[in-house]
């Protein structure tokens, strides 16, 4: 009787000891777990505003240098050009040859200032639309002969994009292309635009080197023009995947759901 | 003086000694419930809807740990206090939880639970344990039932989306709370008829009640806290 008893307090005792350990540790583990997930979240957001940071920068840094270089062609090529043009014309014999010469030189002023304002704001957007703008850069890069490039974009879909967002993407896809041709060392490129209701996606495969998906980089470490693409892709809302392709190559998608 | 009598006596002095701390820890354990009674009067107009529900729950009750004191200090059964006690009890825990987790089917579930218990513990009282024993079958169901609340309550937490400084979470402290004291009184109710139980239940139910009472005062200090800091 009494050795039951003892049994008895003892399964109280120890009972009791063990249901509260349980108790305290699993409060003890709800405050760890959620001080790990503050710190965690609070890590997270740091890197998110170095992230917005560093963009910020690189957006004024390309704004300065796209700035730099349209002032560097007006004062060079322009500006050369018309000086040109008035010590030309200062001249007191005016000959047929001289007004020929000067009717040349106009042409190549009015050119430039046509490619920079194209540069600006391409003009084939609003006359093409994406597509066309899109099918009319390819066919443009194409005709260096350096790269066969191949391009599939339906002309006819009407694209359910705001302004902004189609300069955007033609800015990506012309930075895209201007890499390849620069860096890759390719022979064949494809570029596709595929379009759904509620999706705009332009695939660009190349047969070059390959190329280290920045994703996998830290932000300061990238580029200038990746910094400059990761803003427009980020100012749109859009998606930008890399992949290496095999044997070789690289495959970019940007997918951009429609508004 | 024999040496065996002086040991005889000796035991006796320790006996009594020690009998007056469980006595005076009784004493303590209800006296500790005025402290978040004072609280609840000094901050019940800073607290939320859902802590003003705990405040009249603690200022109930010091009203039946006196009760319950006067009552065994004059002679006259108290237990009927208790039993009272374990149906406002688990009827304020039923409440506040489905006030503090929001869902719909719980409130159903907590609603249909404090019926069916409230009418258990009447049950127990007139037939089962009986009016004038110490109702140790409820606050068994009572605690298992208060265990498994809390624990989906630190589940909820755990699973949430939203991340929370615990440590300044009124709620978090009145779960842990309640958490700790239903699983350590837990034994002490399922083996109640054992030997020596009138020693172990006063120490350890009293240092846990003290806590509780601990935890309910810093609970509704935080939450006005809250409120008076918007």
């Amino acid at each position: 009787m009494a050795g039951q008893q003892e049994i008895d307090i003892s399964i109280v005792i120890f009972g009791t000891v063990g249901m509260l350990t349980l108790a305290f540790s699993l409060v003890a583990f709800v405050v760890f777990y959620q001080r790990k997930r503050i710190r965690q979240q609070v890590a997270a957001a740091q890197r998110e505003n170095e992230y917005q940071r560093h963009l910020l920068n690189s957006i004024i840094e390309v704004r300065e240098k796209e700035q730099k270089r349209i002032a560097l062609e007006l004062h060079d090529d322009v500006g050369s050009a018309l000086n040109h043009i008035k010590m030309k014309l200062s001249k007191k014999d005016v000959d047929e040859t001289l007004l020929a010469e000067t009717r040349e030189l106009l042409r190549e002023v009015v050119g430039h200032i046509r490619d920079i304002s194209n540069d600006l704001l391409p003009p084939v957007l609003n006359e093409l639309g994406l597509n066309g703008a899109i099918r009319n850069l390819c066919r443009r890069l194409s005709e260096s002969g350096k790269i066969k490039l191949e391009c599939i974009a339906d002309t006819h879909k009407e694209e359910m994009l705001t302004p902004d967002i189609k300069l955007a993407i033609y800015r990506i896809t012309q930075e895209l292309l201007n890499n390849i041709f620069k860096h890759s060392n390719a022979t064949e490129v494809n570029v596709v635009v595929e379009q759904t209701p509620h999706n705009y996606t332009l695939i660009i495969e190349d047969n070059g080197d390959g190329f280290i998906p920045p994703q996998e980089l830290n932000f300061q470490s990238k580029s200038l023009g990746l910094k400059n693409l990761a803003s427009r892709v980020q100012q749109i809302d859009a998606e930008l995947k890399y992949e290496l392709r095999i044997p070789k190559g690289t495959k970019v998608t940007l997918t951009k759901k429609s508004t | 003086m024999s040496s065996a009598l002086r040991k005889e006596k000796c035991v006796k002095r320790t006996l009594i000694e020690t009998l007056d701390l469980f006595s005076e820890l009784d004493f303590w354990s209800a006296a500790s419930a005025f402290i978040p009674a004072l609280g609840a009067l000094l901050l019940f107009k800073h607290t939320s809807k859902t802590l003003r529900i705990l405040s009249v729950f603690v200022l109930i009750n010091p009203i039946q740990e006196f009760a319950a004191l006067a009552l065994a200090y004059n002679g006259i059964p108290n237990a009927f206090v208790f039993h009272l006690h374990t149906v406002l009890e688990f009827a304020f825990v039923c409440i506040l939880f489905s006030k503090i987790i929001q869902v719909k089917w719980f409130t159903y579930l907590s609603i249909t639970l404090c019926i069916c218990f409230t009418i258990f513990c009447i049950i127990n009282a007139l037939y089962i344990e009986g009016l004038e024993a110490f109702n140790f079958l409820p606050r068994g169901i009572e605690g298992i039932l208060a265990i498994i609340f809390s624990v989906y309550f630190f589940y909820r937490l755990f699973t949430a989306e939203e991340s929370l400084d615990l440590l300044r979470y009124p709620y978090f402290w009145l779960f842990a709370g309640w958490l700790i004291y239903f699983s350590g009184t837990f034994f002490l109710f399922i083996y109640n008829d054992s030997a020596g139980f009138d020693i172990i239940f006063p120490v350890i139910h009293s240092v846990l009640n003290i806590l509780l009472n601990l935890v309910y005062t810093y609970t509704l200090w935080l939450g006005s806290k809250k409120l008076i800091s918007r």
